[in-house]
């Protein structure tokens, strides 16, 4: 099959016959736009944008919240031949200080000729052209000028088709730079015959923000490319209400949609009885779980709990992806069950080995397969050194192909060492068994909460404007628990020798107010216990050693107090010391593990 | 007499509230859902799904950023409640 641009598929969509259908709350259809619609639409905001002055080659920050605004301004920007940025929108118009701080250095790195917003949002995000220098307008997608440029801007498959924010730190934000070579390698893949293998019978369903990879490459773009029709939902509707997601997909007899393991785990807990009544998810063919760690345990739940509405297990696609390879890079076979390893938790601490739990070993970890990587592509397991490693040995995830980025926008350095060798270095931990990916750690100290990246600088940050918390001694860092699940966890020390009771509570609020993360755990820890270092990545990595290992608050101090607060019960405590000590990705001394 | 214990919507938000939080905490009207009360923006969110099923309203998506507070909550639940019984 041959690689088209963004505007080649486009061109191409408009005469499939499918397209996009958006939302309303209830779920129920609001505004329907065939690609042949679409395409009409975005040539006049590529018209637009070029008589506004902006040459093609040039970058436009998106910041437009609804999907159908978005989805026509990016393949607008796309048709007339600029490289869209898309960034994430403010969620409330009254804290718009603390939006911009976060979103200008984005604006910053992207070097954006414009940023392309809504009406509404225009008034406020006029900040940005006196504060980016680059930024020669802000333009409303709504007044763009009505143009009679109508036709394609001519792009190579070479050129940059996007820029993805969703690596970095907000205050370090990463451009991650992909082709239209490189998106049309990946969606052809996803697509294809080794991957979903779509056909225009499809149909897609989604609530997934278009500014995340998963987003908009994976329900957008690979439906778009594929010519099938997808309807979008809000992200925030879902949110509220999970079964408005699952009575979407059985009222549109939906056949994929793809979501993150968190909001498989939202609908067992959430969703009620009642509102299973009418509900019939046999149609639903391909139910993607990506984007942050797939347990065994949710995916068991939700086959459980929607078996009798018709949903089959078959149906689960746990997959692996990042932005850096475009999206996706694994995919188990279409229709299989998951398969789920269960290991011996003791050997992947202390060995990192893989090796099959018995019956009568101790704790064992289950696993959930995501698969092989796609034709043309290629994957390796390989050590600190970078020699590959056999099956059933834990390294790290390296991969190499045509869905592999170009690098991070003007990061020499940093793209120079994460492609190393002509490898793409994921920065997460896995092995193989019988060919197929199991991820189980990261070599990087992102936290991953509900599917999205947070950096462990962002929060620390927040936690260091709270009264009394004293700077440079704060720590950040994620923790998988004994089952599993990422566990946010915050060591702080007090500037007061007797740190008032209400620190941890206030860190906690100061920390999801700032970044939206909520600390499972904020230890208020005597003083001297996290020593000073040059390195924010060192400090981190030895405090969560010691919190892994329960020796993070064994007397070294004598005054102050070491206080447990926050969500954290007593019980929860001694459970996350005895097995987060024994779970992945941390040598443990032995002797030490029980 | 206070916002929170006035009538029944008030005892109904706070207890919905203690629900959702799973976990004790102290509450008064001007507490901030955030800020004192710990709540990501899932738990705002069941909080508001929660309020809707009880007392059978709708907030609209828009409308869920304005409930910072517990005293914001019980009052967009008074004024939709007022609106369904006098259309």
């Amino acid at each position: 099959m041959a690689l088209l641009t963004l505007p080649e598929a486009l061109d191409a969509a408009a005469r499939s016959g499918g397209g996009f259908g958006y939302l309303v709350e209830d779920g129920r259809s609001h505004s329907q736009q065939s690609y042949a619609q679409l395409l009409d639409e975005a040539l006049r905001v590529a018209g637009g944008l070029r008589d506004a002055g902006l040459e093609p080659g040039e970058t436009v920050a998106l910041i437009v919240p609804e999907a159908r605004e978005f989805l026509t301004a990016f393949l607008g920007a796309a048709c007339a031949g600029l490289v869209p940025a898309p960034l994430y929108p403010p969620v409330r118009l009254d804290q718009f200080e603390a939006y911009l701080r976060q979103t200008t250095p984005a604006v910053r790195v992207s070097r954006a000729a414009a940023v392309v917003t809504t009406v509404q949002l225009r008034r406020v995000l006029g900040a940005l052209q006196a504060e980016v220098g680059t930024v020669r307008a802000v333009l409303a997608i709504e007044k763009l000028p009505a143009s009679r440029h109508g036709a394609l801007a001519p792009v190579g498959l070479d050129a940059v088709a996007l820029l993805q924010f969703t690596s970095g730190s907000t205050s370090d934000p990463k451009g991650v730079v992909v082709t239209h070579r490189n998106l049309a390698e990946n969606v052809t893949a996803i697509a294809g015959p080794h991957g979903l293998g779509l056909t225009q019978a499809d149909r897609g369903m989604s609530w997934l923000p278009l500014f995340h990879d998963m987003g908009l490459v994976g329900m957008a773009l690979t439906v778009l490319y594929a010519g099938c029709w997808t309807d979008f939902l809000s992200p925030l509707a879902f949110l509220k209400r999970p079964a408005t997601w699952l009575k979407a997909i059985s009222r549109a007899r939906a056949t994929v949609s793809f979501a993150p393991n968190f909001a498989y785990d939202l609908c067992v807990r959430r969703v009620q009885p009642r509102e299973m009544a009418d509900l019939d998810l046999s149609c639903w063919r391909i139910a993607g779980c990506g984007a942050e760690p797939v347990r065994a345990e949710t995916l068991a739940a939700f086959a459980r709990k929607f078996a009798d509405v018709g949903f089959r297990e078959e149906a689960f696609l746990p997959c692996y992806g990042m932005a850096e390879h475009t999206l996706a890079v694994t995919f188990p076979p279409v229709g299989r069950a998951p398969r789920v390893d269960a290991i011996r938790a003791a050997d992947l601490s202390s060995a990192r080995l893989a090796l099959p739990h018995v019956n009568g070993d101790a704790a064992r970890v289950e696993l959930v397969s995501c698969g092989r990587p796609f034709p043309g592509h290629e994957l390796r397991i390989a050590d600190a050194k970078g020699r590959s490693l056999p099956e059933r040995h834990v390294g790290q995830i390296l991969l190499k192909g045509p869905s592999v980025f170009r690098g991070y926008l003007d990061r020499e350095a940093l793209s120079r060492e994460t492609l190393a060798g002509g490898w793409l270095h994921s920065g997460d931990l896995g092995y193989l068994a019988d060919g197929e990916l199991y991820v189980c750690g990261r070599v990087k100290d992102s936290i991953i909460v509900n599917g999205r990246n947070f950096y462990p600088q962002d929060l620390e940050q927040a936690a260091a404007d709270v009264a009394d918390v004293k700077k440079g001694r704060v720590v950040a860092f994620g923790t998988r628990s004994g089952d599993g699940r990422e566990r946010v966890v915050m060591v702080v020390e007090a500037v007061s020798a007797v740190p008032s009771d209400d620190l941890a509570d206030r860190v906690r609020g100061r920390v999801v107010e700032s970044t939206g993360v909520l600390v499972d755990e904020v230890v208020v820890a005597p003083r001297g216990t996290i020593s000073k270092t040059t390195s924010g990545k060192l400090q981190r990595v030895r405090v969560r050693q010691r919190y892994e290992e329960g020796t993070l608050l064994q007397p070294r101090a004598t005054n102050g107090r070491a206080a447990l607060v926050g969500h954290a019960m007593n019980s929860q405590l001694v459970y996350a010391r005895a097995y987060a000590a024994r779970l992945l990705r941390r040598r443990v001394r032995p002797g030490k593990t029980r | 007499m206070t916002l929170l214990d006035s009538d029944h919507i008030g005892r109904d938000v706070l207890a919905i509230l203690r629900r959702v939080c799973r976990r004790p905490v102290d509450v008064a009207a001007h507490s901030a859902l955030a800020a004192d009360l710990g709540f990501d923006s899932l738990q705002t969110l069941e909080f508001v799904a929660e309020l809707e099923d009880r007392f059978g309203i709708t907030v609209p998506i828009d409308q869920v950023p304005r409930i910072q507070t517990v005293g914001e909550a019980v009052n967009c639940v008074r004024s939709l409640v007022a609106e369904n019984s006098h259309p």
